[in-house]
């Protein structure tokens, strides 16, 4: 089906935006590249009586960079944009991630904040922005507030967004020197949805395991964080624990089945994405100590 | 609310104006409006790659874009890239490998690759691999794909070895 009538505004301010959202009374979506929303008025899943495009407000397709470790992403910043300058500044785990987006057809118009608003529970990003301490920008007519990315999330695609907000911004902490991180994925083929993935984050000292940060994706309602699992390989030589701490996802999880996978596949597949996420980050991990 | 609005856009390389209600999809858009037809829907949300223009150089889905979503900006389709040499390249090694049957993807195989080579220019050739990722949202369900990446391959081995005048 072709998408349902709309009124379409196309703002240059955030606040202009806000206050059509206000106006809406919960009638209106923002529109950032469309790529999960445009699919979804096609199916007319939803009928909107107004899109609220952001690609006039200025500062919106901007990434940058506090030097610090503090990357901001804007919320028109596309998956390819975020693809390009992790590979242009080496950041694997964000450059794993956004391979597993799509195909590069959409890639380059879908956008990061969008796929977090959407809220799909397979969305790589909140996989990355859950282990990266990401934090959501957020403006409303009353003003703006700053959430962690696991407040965003309040189940399969719904999020915790009043009527009259919008997210302006990502933040995400880079990873520091001392660390690997990755990010691994099971799909029915690529660029399909996600049956699950894990995201990892691993600190090395001299006893192995200082630190570790694990989330998940697929595997649950929502993203989540996987405390089991990062307890269980903390604290340890990395190369005794895995299997251990692969099998304690099964406390961390609770998988719902759709058409791309059984819960029962989920669980099984859960240990599998566990495990190479956090081998492959304790590789980077122990590259970057020498 | 199924007023219409005024949409400018570079189409290969002419600026257009259209007016249409702002739920119409850039594909229909470019098909309907401006009869150009190398534009093929076929799934219709973003799988099959039929579809695939390029925005200001980059590939999209424009069966996944609203015309008033790339309002100003530069759309090319096949029928713009037609003479590039870049794109005879990827022409003639299609034609050479057999790697069109009933030609319903082809324009969106054409396109996609294209962006893929002109991305490169100068660099070494492409591997099998590259080019599979690529196509990864382009189906097709006449050739089963061994001659399209096969062609692709040549195609950018031949481009690499171009030299423009």
């Amino acid at each position: 089906m072709k998408p349902p009538p709309f009124r379409y505004a196309s703002p240059t301010t955030v606040s202009e935006a806000t206050t059509l959202l206000a106006e809406a009374e919960g009638r209106a979506r923002v529109l950032a590249g469309g790529q999960s929303l445009i699919p979804m008025l096609r199916r007319r899943v939803i009928e909107p009586d107004a899109l609220i495009d952001l690609r006039r407000i200025p500062g919106m397709h901007d990434i940058s960079h506090d030097g610090n470790g503090a990357l901001s992403v804007g919320a028109m910043v596309t998956h390819h944009a975020l693809e390009r300058w992790a590979s242009d500044h080496g950041h694997d785990l964000l450059i794993d991630a956004a391979a597993h987006i799509g195909h590069r057809s959409v890639r380059t118009m879908g956008t990061v904040v969008g796929s977090l608003a959407h809220a799909d529970p397979a969305a790589e990003w909140s996989a990355v922005a859950l282990i990266l301490g990401g934090t959501c920008r957020i403006a409303g007519t009353d003003g703006e507030r700053e959430i962690g990315i696991d407040r965003l999330f309040t189940g399969p695609y719904s999020n915790s967004l009043a009527a009259d907000e919008m997210i302006t911004r990502l933040t995400l902490r880079l990873p520091g020197p001392a660390s690997g991180a990755a990010f691994a994925e099971v799909a029915p083929r690529r660029g399909d949805p996600a049956v699950a993935g894990a995201a990892a984050l691993v600190n090395l000292d001299a006893d192995g395991v200082s630190s570790a940060r694990v989330a998940l994706i697929g595997l649950a309602a929502t993203p989540r964080r996987a405390p089991s699992v990062e307890a269980a390989i903390a604290g340890h030589p990395p190369s005794e624990r895995m299997e251990v701490a692969a099998r304690a996802v099964e406390n961390d999880i609770a998988p719902l089945g759709d058409i791309h996978g059984s819960a029962g596949y989920r669980r099984r597949v859960a240990p599998v994405v566990v495990a190479r996420a956090l081998r492959s980050a304790l590789a980077r991990a122990a590259e970057n100590r020498t | 609310m199924n007023s219409s609005v005024e949409v400018r856009l570079l189409v290969n390389g002419e600026w257009k104006t259209v007016l249409i209600e702002p739920r119409r999809l850039l594909a229909d858009v470019l098909r309907e409006c401006l009869g150009i037809r190398s534009v093929h829907l076929g799934c219709e949300e973003g799988v099959c790659g039929a579809c695939t223009v390029l925005v200001d150089g980059a590939p999209a889905t424009s069966c996944l874009l609203l015309a008033v979503q790339v309002e100003d900006r530069s759309i090319t389709t096949l029928e713009g890239l037609d003479g590039n040499p870049t794109m005879a390249e990827l022409q003639i090694a299609f034609h050479k490998n057999f790697a069109l049957q009933c030609g319903f993807c082809t324009p969106g195989m054409l396109v996609n690759l294209f962006s893929l080579l002109d991305d490169r220019e100068g660099l070494s050739p492409l591997s099998e691999e590259e080019v599979r990722v690529r196509l990864d949202g382009n189906l097709c369900r006449c050739t089963g794909y061994q001659s399209i990446v096969a062609a692709a391959v040549q195609a950018a081995h031949a481009n690499s070895g171009r030299v423009d005048p």
